[in-house]
């Protein structure tokens, strides 16, 4: 029977849709609309996330003995606004000897019931970027739908944080050809590790030497929290431990030395389908199909191993034998018989250890069923 | 959001209420009617896979007659968990006959009355609903609402009482910061004070009314004089549930409706936060339960299909909870781990139970990090299984440990039976989970569940590898009979017996003689501290006569003769002593360790 593995797209051009959303506790707005064309530093959405709610008992600062007694007169202004320190929400009376409700602090008037105001203080304002060039595909309230061309490098592990700049190799910084980016203080590079990361001690080189992002092929889980305190996006291609680059990866990498890069290094949450992700964006094309993710494993496809001990290394499907297969511990497990691209080594895998790069529709390489 | 009251009826309106006596104690003897329902297709979507099973009418008798699993496809973009049901069903089909999907390429679940069966589905997968619990009294209605959410997948992140020092205005921001799923209120004996239930639910409305989206799910299972006035405060800003009063008096409690809206809400809950998931619940009779809840209720039944009560555990080792249900003295105790899993939680589980801890069921010394990258990696790809035999260890080694700690948190709830005592005599242990139920050889699932539970006596352990407890339970609802034939005709299957004396062992633990049903005999000395395994042919059954040494006692005796029924790992003698001690000389564990898993597998 067929088998459908997780699809993990590295391809080195396709489409890209993408979505982009306020923080859940945020109330805003979207800033562009459908149709319109974006730069990395467009602000798609933008708005505030309030912080805490404060009660203030206007019965007793408008000086009345109950909440009946409040008219709607007494209100001086709209519900829902953010309010600076000082605003007056609801007055009792005229001249200076008027009983007034003021903002203690900047503020949402949020709600205005039996009595009582209920503010949302020290609203922070928040902006959600494009960080790649592309073509705004639909906007609605709280939600735009980015779309642009591409190379695209789902990772294993991101920090959380998001950065665009020039794809820079960590060996020839000196080389490299500069997209503008750069100045005094900031390098304008994302720079891509030769190896694991095994020390903190190259968190330290990204801050000294002003990178803007850092992509590497696995680290030590033990160096997690220091990753996720960083400033800038870190993005694990494969995992974590030492485990070296995929060659898929790294090849495409290289390919694109040099050319602006998104790194969009989400940190994949136990429930959350978002993966942090490599964008390489040419700009949206009509040419360029999205990755097909709903494919089945068949002889021909290629696959990338996600498991010791072949663990990232890309290989072509010969068969798929219907009887299981015993691997290496003893267990007995369904396997695909498949052939290394880079020794041609034939080997078993089992299934659950594979998944697919995420071919376009209209490749012609793409598997026949 | 729109407001809404359900009621806790059955989609199809068949459903009965459940009940601590929802089965017969014992198959009627007109078991060999066929029930009303046809073919039975059951469904049961967990965190990395779903499994679909096919029931039907064999010679008489409803068996499990075809099973089928694909990776639950709820995480990956473009996906929907009813890609993956469909994927397993084509699969079941084909292994069937039977067409379960339409042939065009909408590929509609054929299922369900107008097709000729029922399907049920349950679901295990997914994140926790984040819950807030809010009643009158901590030990009181508090105690009986986290009872009733028990039965189900959440994660309760915040408590309101009445003894709470926080302010209104600190309660409220309590809620907004905690962002809650759910709310539970509780609390108020019906037709007893109403004062202080107002001042509750109040706090709940200003927090609804001041979250920017997603408008929490709020069950009111209170005072029920005050349920119009929960309809007029909150319809308006939640999804609003009323079931009956948990603890319509002080002295009772009524967990039935509770627990069963839980069910049905947790269903909704899913549909509206997971792709595919109403197209699911569409199909199902009975929407989509927790797995949980279906566990509940086959353990209630074993616990009393013999002719006296007895205590049953069962053990749900998954990718992102661990499940232990008991039946212990007659009261049923749910406990359910969403820190502790193999795949998705393997990180938090590794963290809950300690890398030293693991360590110690390992024959090498792993690096420093080995242990904390190996369950990183697992959490990222939760579907895949290890090939080095070195991971595999550290696979083992992990759920013995979860199930551990598991137990440990199970047991505090166990009434009468002090924390610290050896296990009280269970039958049956029941595993659950693709670590115990495809391991190398089902020997390797009774070693892991005898290291982690270390049972004493005569232990009769059970596998579910079909996904029987779920969907049973779950159809228990509609068809109490298919759910007793199922059961009795091997729906679980028979792990191992494993006969664990008490004491200090030392020389030979016992001396053991096993008359075959054919009249062959195997007779065996088993020395002290070890494992050794003797063949009882699944669907067979012999008698063994027992002859334990100095200082050992079965069930109180030194000398005792009994009959076993034949099971896929044999007849296991644990002579290695409770509680099992682990050496810390990493050369002894190194001799050890292999010994065991080699033991468990070679059958005399």
């Amino acid at each position: 029977m067929p088998y459908y593995p997780e699809t993990t797209v590295v391809l080195g051009s396709t489409r890209i849709i993408r979505e982009y959303k306020l923080p859940p506790n945020a109330i805003g707005h979207v800033e562009v609309n459908q149709g319109s064309t974006v730069t990395p530093d467009t602000v798609l959405l933008a708005g505030t996330v309030p912080s805490e709610v404060i009660f203030l008992d206007a019965v007793k600062l408008l000086g009345l003995r109950s909440a009946d007694q409040i008219t709607e007169e007494m209100l001086q202004v709209p519900l829902g606004e953010v309010y600076e320190a000082g605003v007056p929400l609801l007055i009792n009376g005229k001249g200076r000897r008027a009983k007034k409700v003021v903002t203690p602090k900047r503020a949402r008037f949020a709600l205005f019931e039996a009595g009582r105001v209920l503010l949302q203080t020290d609203p922070q304002p928040v902006a959600v970027y494009a960080l790649m060039e592309g073509r705004v595909n639909s906007a609605s309230d709280t939600r735009v739908v980015l779309e642009t061309g591409g190379a695209l490098i789902q990772a294993a592990w991101g920090n959380g944080k998001a950065s665009y700049g020039a794809l820079a190799f960590a060996q020839e910084q000196g080389a490299l050809e500069r997209l503008g980016f750069e100045d005094e203080e900031d390098s304008g590079q994302v720079m891509v590790l030769p190896e694991s990361i095994q020390s903190a001690a190259v968190f330290a080189e990204a801050t000294e030497k002003r990178w803007r992002g850092i992509i590497a092929p696995s680290m030590r889980s033990a160096l997690r929290e220091q990753a996720r305190r960083l400033s800038i996006p870190v993005i694990l291609t494969e995992g974590f431990g030492i485990l070296p680059y995929s060659e898929i990866v790294f090849n495409l990498l290289e390919s694109n030395r040099g050319r602006f890069t998104t790194l969009d290094a989400v940190e994949p949450s136990v429930w959350r389908s978002e993966r942090p992700e490599i964008i390489i964006p040419t700009g949206p094309s009509s040419r360029l199909r999205t990755p097909e993710v709903n494919l089945p494993v068949v002889a021909g496809a290629t696959i990338r191993v996600t498991r010791l001990p072949h663990m990232g290394r890309v290989a072509k499907v010969l068969n798929l034998p219907e009887s299981p297969i015993t691997v290496e511990n003893g267990l007995r497990v369904a396997a695909a018989q498949v052939q290394f691209s880079d020794n041609l080594e034939i080997a078993f895998v089992p299934l659950a250890n594979v998944e697919l790069i995420g071919r376009p529709l209209d490749a012609p390489s793409r598997p026949q069923a | 959001m729109s407001a809404r009251t359900k009621t806790p009826q059955a989609k199809s309106g068949r459903q009965k209420p459940p009940s601590s006596a929802r089965l017969p104690r014992r198959a009627p003897e007109s078991q060999l009617i066929a029930p009303a329902v046809g073919r039975v297709v059951t469904a049961d979507i967990g965190s990395v896979h779903t499994r679909v099973a096919l029931y039907d009418l064999v010679e008489g008798q409803f068996r499990l007659v075809g099973r089928a699993q694909a990776l639950t496809t709820a995480a990956p973009r473009g996906y929907d968990v009813s890609e993956g049901l469909r994927r397993a069903l084509t699969e079941l089909g084909a292994f069937s006959g039977l067409n379960f999907l339409s042939a065009d390429q909408e590929q509609r679940l054929l299922l369900g009355e107008e097709y000729g069966n029922t399907f049920v589905a349950t679901a295990s997968g997914g994140k926790p609903i984040r819950t807030i619990l809010v009643g009158l009294m901590p030990n009181v209605s508090l105690e009986s609402g986290k009872r009733a959410l028990e039965s189900t997948y959440v994660e309760l992140v915040d408590a309101l009482d009445l003894l709470d020092v926080r302010t209104i205005e600190q309660q409220v921001n309590a809620i907004l910061r905690a962002a809650p799923d759910l709310i539970l209120i509780v609390g108020g004996v019906d037709s007893g004070a109403n004062a202080p239930v107002r001042a509750l639910i109040d706090t709940v409305r200003l927090a609804a009314q001041l979250m920017p989206s997603n408008k929490p799910i709020v069950l009111y299972a209170g005072n029920a004089a005050l349920a119009t006035y929960v309809r007029e405060q909150l319809e308006d800003h939640v999804v609003l549930y009323v079931t009956e009063n948990v603890r319509p008096s002080l002295e009772r409690e009524s967990f039935d409706p509770i627990r069963l809206e839980l069910a049905l809400l947790y269903g909704d809950y899913r549909a509206r936060t997971t792709p595919g998931f109403k197209t699911v619940q569409d199909a199902s009779a009975l929407g989509v339960l927790p797995s949980v809840e279906s566990y509940g209720n086959i353990v209630r039944y074993l616990a009393n299909a013999g002719n006296r009560q007895q205590n049953v555990l069962m053990v749900d080792v998954g990718s992102s909870t661990v499940t232990i249900c008991a039946m212990v003295r007659g009261a049923l105790n749910v406990t359910i781990r969403s820190d502790l899993g193999l795949g998705h939680s393997a990180v938090s589980a590794a963290e809950a139970v300690g890398v030293r801890n693991l360590a110690r069921w390992l024959s090498f010394e792993p690096t420093p990090d080995e242990i904390m990258d190996y369950v990183w990696n697992k959490t990222l790809r939760p579907a895949t299984i290890p090939e080095l035999t070195r991971e595999l260890e550290i696979e083992y080694a992990l759920a013995r440990e979860l199930i551990r700690a598991a137990l440990r948190t199970s047991r505090q709830g166990w009434a009468g039976v002090p924390i610290n005592a050896p296990l009280p005599p269970m039958q049956p242990i029941i595993g659950v989970g693709s670590v115990l139920a495809q391991p190398i050889n089902p020997g390797i699932g009774a070693l892991l569940l005898l290291d982690a539970l270390q049972p004493q006596g005569i232990a009769d352990l059970r596998l579910d590898p079909y996904g029987v407890m779920a969907s049973m339970g779950s159809l228990i609802h509609l068809e109490p009979l298919t759910v007793v034939q199922v059961l009795e005709t091997g729906g679980l299957l028979n792990l191992a017996t494993a006969i664990c004396p008490v004491g200090k062992p030392s020389g030979t633990a016992l001396e053991a003689k096993v008359v075959y049903a054919d009249g062959r005999s195997r007779e065996v000395r088993v020395p002290a501290h070890t494992l050794r395994v003797v063949s009882v042919p699944a669907g067979q059954k012999a008698q063994v006569s027992l002859k334990l040494g100095r200082g050992l006692r079965l069930n109180g005796k030194r000398r005792l003769t009994f009959e076993v029924e034949g099971s896929a790992a044999g007849l296991i003698f644990d002579t290695r002593g409770r509680p099992l001690v682990l050496p810390r000389d990493l050369s002894r564990r190194a001799e050890l360790l292999p010994k065991w898993y080699a033991a468990v597998q070679e059958i005399d």
